[in-house]
Order: C-alpha cells, then structure tokens, then sequence
C-alpha cells in the first residue's frame, strides 16, 4: 500500500486528468452533437421522417345507388377487399405466387412477376368476391395485404346495361349514367394521411384526415325496370328471327320527355364488362350514338311542314305517276307504282313520289326549318355520353336534289333518340321535348328533382299534330304498319324500310327496318322507336319493325294502367273529323 | 483495508435510474411490436434479467471487492470467459454472428463475461506488481490475455467489442503508468494494422465510412444511420413524446438494442439525450472518484476499469447513434435491450458501489 497518500486517497495524476478532460471533451462533443441534430437540423429530418412515414390513401366511398322509377335497384354498391402485395417485404415470390394462384385464379407467372417488382406497393386483385378474400387472409401471407374496396353490382345483370354504364376498378364510370353523373353518384373521394411503418403496414392513425370522404348520392332513374325488360326482350326476339346484327328501342313518355326504356343490341352485362372480345360493339349504345338514314319514317318531316302551311289537305289528290318522277334530271321511283293517291293514302302506303311533290309545294327552306324544329341535326341534350348529332348539312351547302331525297328520308341521318323525341312531339300536341333518364337525385329527404320536363321548342301547331296524328293512324291502320296494331288501343306509327347507306351509295343487300309510333294515338302515353339494322330475309319495316312495337305496347301500355279503348264508338272517335278512317274491330 | 463507508448513494440511484429508464425504453420500443409479431417477449425478458441484475448487483454490493483479488478468482474467470468465447465459436450463428451460448430460452454473450473478467485480470496484474506496469513479467501476461480475448471476440466477429477490450485495457495500463514510448509503439504497430484492416477492403472501408454522409446510400451502407439521424433529428427539443416514436416501427433496425439511444432522443428529445449523457457523466464522477478513494491499487484500477468500461461503451454507442463514430454494435450500458449486456453492468454496478464503501 506504498501508494496510498497520507489521506488515504490517491492522487488523481496527470494521466487520468487528461483522460478525463478527454472524456468530458467527448461528452460535450456528444452533447453538441445532439444539439445540431435536434435543433439545427430538425427541420430537415421532420421532413425525411414525414416522406417516409406519411402516406396519403385514397379513401374511395361507396357509390350511390340507381333505382328505376319503380324503386328497383339496377345498381348498388358493395364492399370488397382488394389484395395488394408490398414485394419488398417478400422472401420467397415463388412459394407466395403458388398458394396465392390457384386462390386468386391468376395464373403463377403472373403473380411471380408482380411479386418481384422492384415498387413496394402492386395490386394483386381487385375487388375480389368474399369467398376470395377470406382464403387469401387465412393463407397469412408475409407482404400480402388488402385494403377494403368498393364494388359495383347490378342485380339485373344485362337490364339497361348500356343506360347505365358501368365502372372500372379505379371506379370511375366509364359508360352510361355511370360516366354521366360520375360526379354525383360517385361522391367525394377523401384522402387521409397515415403513419406507415418500414415494412409498409398502415401502422398508426393521427386522425388527421386531409379530406374525408363523402358517400355518392343515389340516382333516380325514369326508366321502368319492367319496360326495360319487355323492350330488351322483344329487340333480342325480332333480332334472332331476322338474324339481324344490331338493333335499338326506344319508349318515351310523350309529355315529358322521360325514357322510359332503352335498349340497344348487342349488350353485355355491366358485372363483367371487360369479359368480352367485342366490347366496344357491345358497349355502344346505339340508340344515342348510331346514326341512320330514316327512310320514310321522314315523311312526317313534309307532312308536319304542309300541313302547317295550309299547302294541302289530307284528303287532297297527288298524281304519283305510276312509280317515276324526274327531279332535275334524275329519276326518282316509288317502291311499287301508285296512280292518283289523297295525301292521306301518300304517306300510309308512304309514296315517296307524293311526298316529293307535296314538299315542293312548301319549298326547301320551309323543309329545312322543319326539319331544324323537329331536332334533327342536333343532339337531343339527353342526359347520356356519347350522343350523335346525325347528319344534316346546312341548307346553304346541299346539293341538287338533297330536298328531295330527305322527304323520304335519304341524304341525311338520324339516331333512334332523336327520332323518338320528334315522334314525341306529334304525340304531344306539336312541343319537342328533350328526353332525360335521370328524374332525381339522392334519396329520402335529400332527394333533389333534377329530370323536370324541358321544352325545347314549339315543332307545329296543335291542330296540325292532331293532323299528322291522324295520318299516321291511317298508316298503322290501313297503310304499310298495319303489323303494329295493338288490340284495344289507337296507334300512330310510320315505317321506314331505309337502304343501308354505304360509302359512295346505298347498300344493295343492307337495310335499315324502322318504326316509329305512339299510343294511345289521342292522348298518347308511349312513343316507341325500333330500329333493326340489317334483318336478313325480310327487311321491311311493316314486316320486321311493326310488329316489335306492338308487341312492346300490347304489355307496355297495359304495364302503364292504360284502359283498353276497345269501347270507342263511332261517334268518339269522330272528332278527328269524318275522313278518320280508323276504326277499332269489336272485340279486338 | 481500511474503514468501512456507506455506499455512494449519487452512485446507486445514478445506476438504478438508468436500469429503469432502460426498462421504460425496451417497454416502448417493443409495444408497438407485441402487436403484430410472435416476439413480444422483449420486456419481459428484460425484466426478468434487471431482477436477476439486482440479486447480482446485491451480492456484488455486499462481498468485499477483494475477493476478485484472490488469484484463483482472477484466473477462474479469465479462463472460464475464454472458454465461454471459445465455446460460443461452435453455436449457431444468428445475424451472420456467434455471439451467444444458447441455454435453452436464455442465452448469455460471451464477451459480456469477457469484459467482465478481463478488468480484474489487468487490475490485479497491476496490483500485483504494485504499480510498475512497465515490466515485461506483467506486459506479458496482459498482452496475452488482451490478445486472446481480443481474437476470439473479433472471430465471433465482433469488433466494436474487440475494439472496445484493447482500448479499455490499453487506457488502464496508461492511467496506471504505462511508459510513453510503449504506447507510442503499440501504436505505431497496431494504428496501420487496424487501417489497413479497416479500409484496404472496398465494401468494408464503404460501411466504415458511410457514417460520414449516411443520406449518400440512404438505402445501402448508409441506411441504419441514417434511420438513426432521423429519428433523433425529428425528435427535436422536448422529442415526440413518450410512447410515439415511428422510426421504431421497424424504420430503424436494433432498435430496442444498439439503436435504442436514438429511440430515446426521438422520443425524449434533446432533454432526453442530454439526460441519458448526464447518467453517464455522473457514473463517471462518482466511480472515479470510489476508484481514487479506494484502499488499494486494485480497487484504484478495477473502479476506474469498470468505470472506463461503461462510461466508453456508452460514447462509443451515443458516438455511434449520432453518427460521430462508424457503426460498431456495441449496447449503451443499462439501457439497451439484452440480458447479458444488462446483468453485465449491474454486476459492474455492484462491484463499483462495494468500492464506494471502502476508502
């Protein structure tokens, strides 16, 4: 103990001073090392922390639902898991992709390759069925996750299909309403920040939400499930007995201007729209977006414009000249040869001769505005994308003859939509109305009325719509639709047998069927438009397309809680003046 | 020896402060962990080992430190921590290194017991010799035991403690007389060997030296530093609070264990540092100061040995943590998750409070 001092302590020496001095030196480095960091630098190291901790997620809310004017649900929304995969946290891709394979129903390569991307976030499948999702969560597998979706459902399948649309895993609508009110029925996506940890589960919510997410209001549709039905089912019937490649239906409320259904041929069912080689075709909605050269189905164009100008009666005989008129050199010929005809018998046996003549009575310019007023060349406004304008060239650049060829329906086209709502205005007393499929917005005390009828414009007097009312009676009654009829109720129509236009011509082969009509005649409830493209063996309209309205109605109004007429006498009847020729068979 | 003291109290509540506030810390780290994964066992385990810690820091507290004195204790525990480190070569390796003997659900780290036994070898090699360090017949054996000690430690492989052992032995042999020219020449010797080692290959002069600018290969070499800074940085001043650290959320790897001080400043904030800092400076002061009090130059070395120990480990951790120093995974004392590391130090603890008591 030689070293001890007389204290008993020991002398710190210089060695240990200067190791001490070492050592507080390293603690006040450390000190101010942490102070830099902490102080100087916390800023820049919030901010690396923020980038890899924060996540903004999308937070999508449910859709709002589509009910048809009856309260059916045709589109609704249910939650569904999409699994998603973070490959970064995977060991083995190979052992992962075969026991999620045969689960998911995707092939093995496929999900190796997605498992091994380089990203830390790769969707696996989307909106899976729930029988899909529990096995992949029972599986437990290390980097598989999911995240609750929503999922669109439409109960009825293929029913208004192409009114409807239909939306893409990212959910946005792409066709129909879907696309159309995709800000109203899709609501607010919301997005949130969260913590993530390294491993990319969503760890700890601090509740700051950046946007919350708000619910898709429901949409009211005028559409009628039941009418929809009916008028898909007879389209597809009319369509495999002529072997026809496409068709549309149309049925409008007359007064309103509210679609009551629409249908269009080819289709396919919204749950599984991608499942199909031929989508495109079968996603169109031809009753808005095809456009067709009418036919004769235009001679309501004239007969409304001559009639408004008091240039004719419909009692008034016109020299159809056996079948041949020359226009400025060309002649122009009736599908069989017709003698003297009243202006009545030239649009119901639909003489395009007559109709000639009695629109050279009027003069272009007054066709032309008729045309204009009626809609023709312009959409409709319906609340649907992908609406056609058809054709009509402005009067300043037709060329000879272009009026006489749109009397009876050449020259220029039509949509279905477009035809039903002019149709609509001889059945409503001579007001064009826009048609619509929306009636509301939102359900219970939030419902909004959005779908008020809306007149576009006055197209002909009231006198002159019961005027051509009354012709087309005659057309339906004596004339080329008789195949319309439907017992028990008065019917207006025209048909249309339309040469399928073709580049630099008219198709020897193709045609167009068309009918075009309303019911009850005198107070009419529905228009229809058929338009059948390319029948096969029969291609005219009194044969293929009349008999598709009156097998539509004969339910439809029926459908509506219209009364059968069957009991109008003579006398009730004579108010559309005594040249009526329409007469309901007792019994009928 | 002299007269009998009271224990240093600053010293006992220093020790039992950071044992708990290590508790606290291996509690918040692991909880959010418990959650998700199987190993939600980390505090428990750590609780169990700061029991077991106190029983031994008891015993260590009340056998006269002399008793590490007798020979046969000195070598015991030198060859029983060489065998245990030449043991631990044959055990499975875990994180690419064979650090522990597996003892069926506990395991202990062999160079935990090195440090352990290596301080009292040297603290009575100089006592032995009174003194005179500069003897071959006291060198010698010294040096062996560093060597051997010091190579099996770097085969597990383990350098931050391999690093750790010779400068805590080359620092007492120093502090008790070591003449210069000796220190110059090891360190003329040893300086370019280490260098060398430490830089001629490319990958590892890479992971060396990445602590230099961690945000250079944020994903690679640089990453755990990185993570590191991240967390502390954001911590700010008064911290995220307690409980709400994110880099634990598996950002940071070892977290709970080599990382845990970066943890603390995240959450504690530069309070939380400095605190920590403040522990150490105090188990600095006052083990010291038993060593300078004590009766004898082993008691004198062993307390400044002990001392040295874990007041350098710490900075070496903290050094690390801040990116001062380059990675070399050793534990802060009493703090970091790890049962051996924990009991290691308490034990130390108790040797350093039962040289309090003597003076």
């Amino acid at each position: 103990m030689s070293t001890l001092t007389e204290a008993g302590h020991q002398k710190a020496g210089w060695r240990l001073v200067t190791f001490v001095v070492l050592l507080v030196a390293c603690f006040l480095t450390a000190g101010m090392r942490l102070g830099y960091l902490q102080i100087e630098r916390h800023g820049h190291y919030t901010e690396l922390a923020r980038k890899q901790q924060h996540r903004t997620i999308t937070l999508n809310p449910p859709r709002g639902t589509l009910f048809d004017a009856t309260g059916r649900e045709l589109a609704v929304s249910a939650p569904a898991d999409s699994i998603f995969a973070d490959p970064q946290a995977i060991q083995d891709p190979a052992a992962l992709a075969e026991a999620l394979a045969p689960v998911l129903g995707l092939p093995q390569d496929v999900l190796r390759k997605k498992l091994t991307a380089t990203n830390q976030f790769v969707w696996l499948a989307r909106q899976v069925d729930e029988a899909v999702s529990e096995a992949v969560k029972e599986l437990k597998l290390p980097g598989i996750h999911w995240r609750e979706e929503s999922r669109r459902f439409y109960p009825y399948g293929e029913l208004g299909a192409h009114v409807l649309g239909f939306v893409g895993t990212d959910f946005h609508g792409l066709a129909g309403i879907e696309a159309q009110y995709e800000k109203v029925v899709a609501g607010h996506i919301g997005q949130r920040m969260v913590l993530r940890d390294a491993s990319g589960q969503l760890a700890v919510a601090p509740g700051v939400a950046a946007e919350a997410a708000r619910p898709g209001r429901d949409l009211h549709l005028t559409l009628d499930g039941a009418m929809q039905h009916i008028a898909e089912r007879e389209l597809l019937a009319v369509i495999r007995k002529y072997d026809a490649a496409a068709g549309s239906v149309v049925l409008l409320d007359p007064t309103t201007g509210a679609v009551k259904a629409m249908a269009s041929w080819p289709t396919f069912d919204p749950n599984r729209f991608g499942a199909y080689p031929d989508r495109t075709t079968r996603w169109r909605n031809r009753a808005v977006a095809d456009a067709f050269e009418p036919g004769s189905v235009f001679k309501v164009v004239v007969a409304a414009a001559a009639l408004e100008e008091n240039v004719i009666d419909p009692s008034d005989i016109i020299d159809c000249q056996m079948g041949k008129l020359l226009v400025q050199g060309v002649a122009i010929r009736d599908y069989k040869p017709f003698g003297l005809l009243t202006f009545r018998e030239v649009i119901s046996k639909s003489s395009n001769i007559g109709t000639i003549k009695v629109k050279q009575r009027i003069g272009d310019p007054r066709f032309y505005q008729q045309m204009l007023a009626y809609g023709f060349g312009a959409k409709t406004g319906i609340d649907l994308p992908g609406e056609s304008l058809g054709i009509l060239r402005p009067i300043e650049d037709w060329p000879p003859r272009t009026g006489a060829y749109a009397a009876f329906g050449q020259g220029i086209s039509v949509t279905a939509i477009q035809l039903a709502a002019a149709f609509g205005a001889i059945a409503n007393g001579g007001t064009l109305m826009k048609p619509y499929v929306v009636e509301a917005i939102g359900s219970g005390t939030q419902r909004e009325r959005i779908g008020t009828p809306t007149a576009v414009g006055r197209v002909m007097s009231k006198a002159t719509a019961r005027q051509v009312g009354r012709l087309l009676e005659a057309v339906v009654a004596e004339g080329t639709a008789r195949r319309a009829q439907v017992e028990g109720y008065r019917i207006a129509g025209k048909t249309s047998t339309a040469q399928k236009a073709v580049v630099g011509g008219y198709s020897a082969t193709d045609h167009i069927a068309v009918f075009a009509g309303f019911g009850p005649s005198r107070s009419a409830r529905l228009v229809t438009a058929v338009v059948v493209d390319r029948p096969r063996g029969n291609i005219h309209g009194g044969v293929v397309a009349a008999p598709v309205f009156a097998a539509i109605n004969r339910q439809a109004l029926v459908a509506l809680g219209i009364a059968p007429e069957a009991e109008i006498t003579e006398s009730e009847s004579a108010d559309g003046g005594d040249d009526d020729p329409w007469r309901v068979e007792a019994g009928g | 020896m002299a007269k009998k003291l009271a224990f240093d109290k600053l010293l006992f509540t220093t020790l039992l402060a950071l044992v708990a506030f290590g508790l606290v810390m291996v509690y918040s780290v692991s909880a959010p962990r418990s959650r998700t994964t199987v190993n939600d066992m980390l505090l428990i385990r750590q609780a169990m080992a700061a029991g077991l810690g106190f029983v031994a820091l008891g015993v260590a507290m009340h056998v006269p430190y002399g008793f590490l004195r007798k020979p046969w204790v000195v070598y015991s525990l030198l060859l029983g921590a060489l065998a245990l480190l030449v043991a631990v070569l044959f055990q499975p390796t875990v994180n690419q290194s064979r650090r522990w003997i597996l003892l069926g659900p506990f395991s202990l780290q062999a160079s935990e017991v090195a440090k352990l036994a290596l301080i009292p070898f040297i603290a009575y090699q100089i006592h032995r010799k009174e003194g005179d360090v500069n003897r071959l017949e006291l060198l010698v054996p010294v040096l062996f035991a560093l060597g051997l000690t010091a190579m099996l430690v770097m085969a597990e492989p383990d350098q931050g403690t391999a690093v750790l052992l010779v400068a805590i032995a080359a620092t007492m042999l120093f502090l008790a007389g070591l003449k210069l020219r000796w220190v110059t020449l090891a360190a003329v010797v040893l300086v370019p060997i280490a260098a060398f080692l430490a830089l001629s290959v490319d990958y590892r002069r890479a992971r060396l030296l990445s602590f230099l600018d961690p945000e250079a290969d944020p994903l690679g070499h640089g990453y755990q530093v990185l993570q590191s800074l991240i967390a502390i940085g954001s911590g700010g001043l008064f911290g995220l609070g307690p409980g709400q650290s994110v880099q634990k959320l598996y950002y940071l790897p070892q977290s709970e264990s080599d990382f845990v001080f970066s943890i603390v400043a995240e959450e504690l904030g530069l309070l939380g540092g400095l605190a920590v800092l403040a522990g150490f400076s105090l188990l600095l002061w006052r083990g010291l100061r038993a060593g300078l009090r004590a009766p004898d130059l082993f008691g004198r070395h062993l307390a400044i040995g002990i001392t040295l120990l874990l007041v350098v480990q710490a900075l070496l951790n903290v050094g690390v943590a801040t990116s001062l120093l380059p990675t070399t995974g050793v534990p802060l004392p009493f703090i970091s998750y790890g049962g051996s590391s924990l009991l290691m130090a308490m034990i130390m603890g108790g040797i350093l409070l039962n040289i309090s008591e003597h003076g």
